[in-house]
């Protein structure tokens, strides 16, 4: 990265890269999952969240092993092994157990509330969950393809990638209705049982031993239809060259790789369903403005999931002549594209039930100018060329701004009500921010 | 004309390139060197992908240094190991290429479909990179690289993992484009390919040229009759070849 970065190869961060390490990285993950669990059990009755942390933790597990393992294949992480005298099988589901097993963190919490032997079989349901949510994100890689494919594959991709972000988005609802239902359905879903003992270790044992004996025996066979290749040949078709310019060009290949990449892709689906999700709620408080602020406070993050998807492809574009405005600008309207389009639609709505319509013009205007914003910010570094800037620390501060920024934009149509200022405001300030950064 | 005026390139505490002046006219230029001497560092300064801690390289009469972009828009470069946006398609990339340098419609469609064809690759077309084999991904870079007729190509081991054909069709390319007046920059392993292709050649050592000029000057001047000889010679080979032979 030194050497494909040279206007970010500075000292600090080769001494930040070499102090990385997997031990600081679980123990970061572990203490926010128990700051989360230590939320979650001041509001909520134990059984019950017993039912749902183990939930939840299945759901993550799927999550972060399916864009682990993507994002591993997409570096070639494993390729090295595929010639070793190993059981890669095997072997890859224990090296991508770290990062689920920091999950445990938000059920400390929730297992201090228990009798001993209540806990140590909540417990052991938490590692069950992760280990069936690791498996089945195994068995949907290998049934979907690791590294995306074309046509119906990427459609499966999508809907797999929105079901999980719908999941772990709404989970308070799932804490408050439906766990009753599936009390019932012990043996169906396990999960269910973990607070009555007698049957708890018995079903646990049982799920166990078929957990077991489908990891033995079909974990290697799932690795093997990962790491081999797909068909590639298809009919020969003419090359026709895209109308788009030049600009866009560079925003239409950011989409496609990301939309591409699950992880990427999960990433990018956020705003979206956060908006989707709070949508109605905010329309109903008649406060659209503040749902408009709020997903475009979104913009450093998706900004830089934008800048990151480049990864080691950055080679290719640094032999093309680009610069670093062409490639920041590419990055910033990729980011305002997705990040406006629900604001707008929900803009639009408002403005059909009767709200002003200046909303339109503000619901594109904010998502534009905190991309432009944070790119500036995000793109500070010595170099002209093209490059992954450090991010890290830097995106905190940068979202800090951000959402200061939003507010001073949006404070006059939320304390004042005009909103015809925020817009005069919002085109000022876009003018000269696309002025600075295009300069 | 491609002419690097007393460059060096250092990562961090490591000089990897420690003066390097040479001068490449229109020609096929071969750079030999053993693995870790800075033949990639060299070969990336001159298409502009690295700045030069100090020194120069000026391209067609355009500085590394100063217009990179520039550079850049007359260079092609192609990797030892192609790297490419493997999530897009074969058309994609030739798009997004297309785009970016600028080419007009019916001058880039000609020629994607000609060198398709040449190469063999108008099956892959609508193929993610990620899916394709090494050698077919090398096509595609090359491909990449030849599009908007580059002044100057600079070719880091790009035969690699090419079929006997495609090789064949490539090394004819390379003729053609000396003839047009073009400079190549190539690099490779592979002794018999510089017998073959190269006008000049100069061996790189621990970042300096330890020798250059025709293949007959260097044979002449180490006393030796095979290429590959003269290359151990004079990268300190000799020793370590002996020692192998010790082994066996």
């Amino acid at each position: 990265m030194m050497k494909r970065n040279p206007g970010i190869a500075r000292e600090r961060l080769l001494r930040i890269t070499k102090k990385f390490s997997v031990e600081k990285n679980f123990l970061t993950i572990f203490l926010v999952f128990l700051f989360l669990g230590f939320l979650l059990s001041n509001y909520y009755e134990q059984s019950m969240l017993a039912i749902s942390i183990c939930i939840f933790i299945f759901v993550s597990s799927i999550f972060m092993t399916a864009t682990s393992l993507q994002q591993s294949f997409a570096v070639g992480l494993f390729e090295p092994m595929k010639s070793m005298p190993i059981s890669v099988g095997r072997l890859i589901p224990f090296l991508l157990l770290v990062d689920p097993l920091a999950t445990i963190g938000v059920a400390i919490p929730t297992i201090l509330g228990f009798q001993v032997l209540k806990a140590i079989l909540f417990l052991l349901w938490i590692v069950f969950a992760i280990l069936f949510g690791e498996f089945v994100a195994i068995v949907l890689v290998a049934l979907l393809g690791g590294r995306g494919m074309l046509g119906f594959n990427q459609t499966k991709n999508f809907l797999i990638s929105s079901f999980l972000l719908l999941v772990i988005i709404s989970l308070p609802q799932i804490f408050k209705g439906q766990i009753r239902l599936l009390s019932e359905m012990n043996f169906v879903f396990p999960f269910a049982s973990v607070t009555t003992e007698t049957e708890s270790a018995v079903l646990l044992l049982v799920h166990s031993i078929a957990l077991f004996t489908l990891y033995w025996k079909f974990s290697t066979r799932f690795f093997e239809k990962i790491f081999e290749s797909t068909g590639s040949q298809g009919k020969i078709k003419a090359f026709r060259f895209s109308p788009l310019s030049r600009s866009f060009s560079l925003v239409v290949k950011d989409l496609k790789i990301t939309y591409r990449n699950p992880a990427g892709l999960v990433g990018i689906l956020l705003p979206v369903l956060i908006t989707i999700s709070n949508g109605i709620a905010f329309l109903s408080a008649n406060a659209i403005i503040e749902l408009i602020v709020a997903v475009s406070s979104l913009s450093p993050i998706i900004l830089g999931l934008f800048t990151r998807a480049e990864g080691r492809d950055l080679d290719f574009l640094l032999t093309l002549p680009v610069s670093k405005k062409e490639f920041m600008m590419g990055k910033i309207l990729s980011s305002a594209l997705v990040i406006s389009l629900p604001s707008l639609f929900f803009a639009l709505v408002a403005s059909f039930s009767g709200n002003n319509l200046f909303v339109l013009p503000i619901s594109l205007l904010f998502p534009i100018n905190s991309c432009l914003f944070a790119g500036a910010l995000l793109f500070r570094y010595p170099s002209n060329e093209p490059g992954i800037p450090s991010m890290g620390l830097k995106m905190g501060s940068i979202l800090l701004a951000t959402t200061l920024f939003l507010f001073a934009l949006s404070a006059p149509s939320i304390f004042l009500m005009r909103y015809d200022a925020s817009v005069l405001v919002s085109s000022v300030l876009f003018a000269i921010l696309y002025h600075k950064i295009r300069a | 004309m491609i002419e690097i005026r007393a460059l060096r390139k250092s990562f961090g505490n490591k000089e990897v390139l420690k003066g390097i002046s040479l001068k490449i006219k229109n020609e096929i230029f071969g750079l030999l060197g053993p693995n870790g001497s800075g033949k990639t560092t060299l070969m990336k300064t001159i298409a502009g992908i690295l700045k030069p801690s100090s020194g120069d390289v000026v391209v067609d009469g355009m500085s590394v240094v100063k217009d990179p972009l520039k550079v850049k828009s007359i260079v092609g470069f192609v990797a030892e190991n192609p790297v490419l946006y493997e999530s897009l398609t074969v058309s994609e990339l030739f798009n997004l290429v297309g785009k970016i340098r600028r080419l007009e419609r019916s001058e880039i469609e000609e020629k994607v479909a000609n060198y398709a064809r040449a190469f063999e690759i108008q099956e892959f077309m609508d193929s993610l990179i990620a899916d394709l084999s090494f050698g077919t991904k090398q096509k595609v870079a090359i491909i990449s690289a030849l599009l908007h007729d580059p002044k100057a190509l600079i070719l880091d081991e790009a035969m690699n993992g090419l079929d006997v054909r495609s090789a064949k069709i490539f090394r004819n390319l390379l003729f053609k484009f000396r003839e047009e007046g073009k400079s190549i920059v190539f690099s490779t392993h592979v002794m018999p390919f510089v017998e073959v292709l190269c006008d000049r050649v100069a061996i790189i050592y621990d970042g300096r040229i330890v020798a250059e000029g025709s293949l007959k000057d260097l044979k002449e001047m180490t006393e030796l009759r095979d290429l590959e000889d003269v290359f151990l010679k004079l990268t300190g080979g000799v020793d370590a070849l002996e020692v192998a032979s010790a082994l066996l």
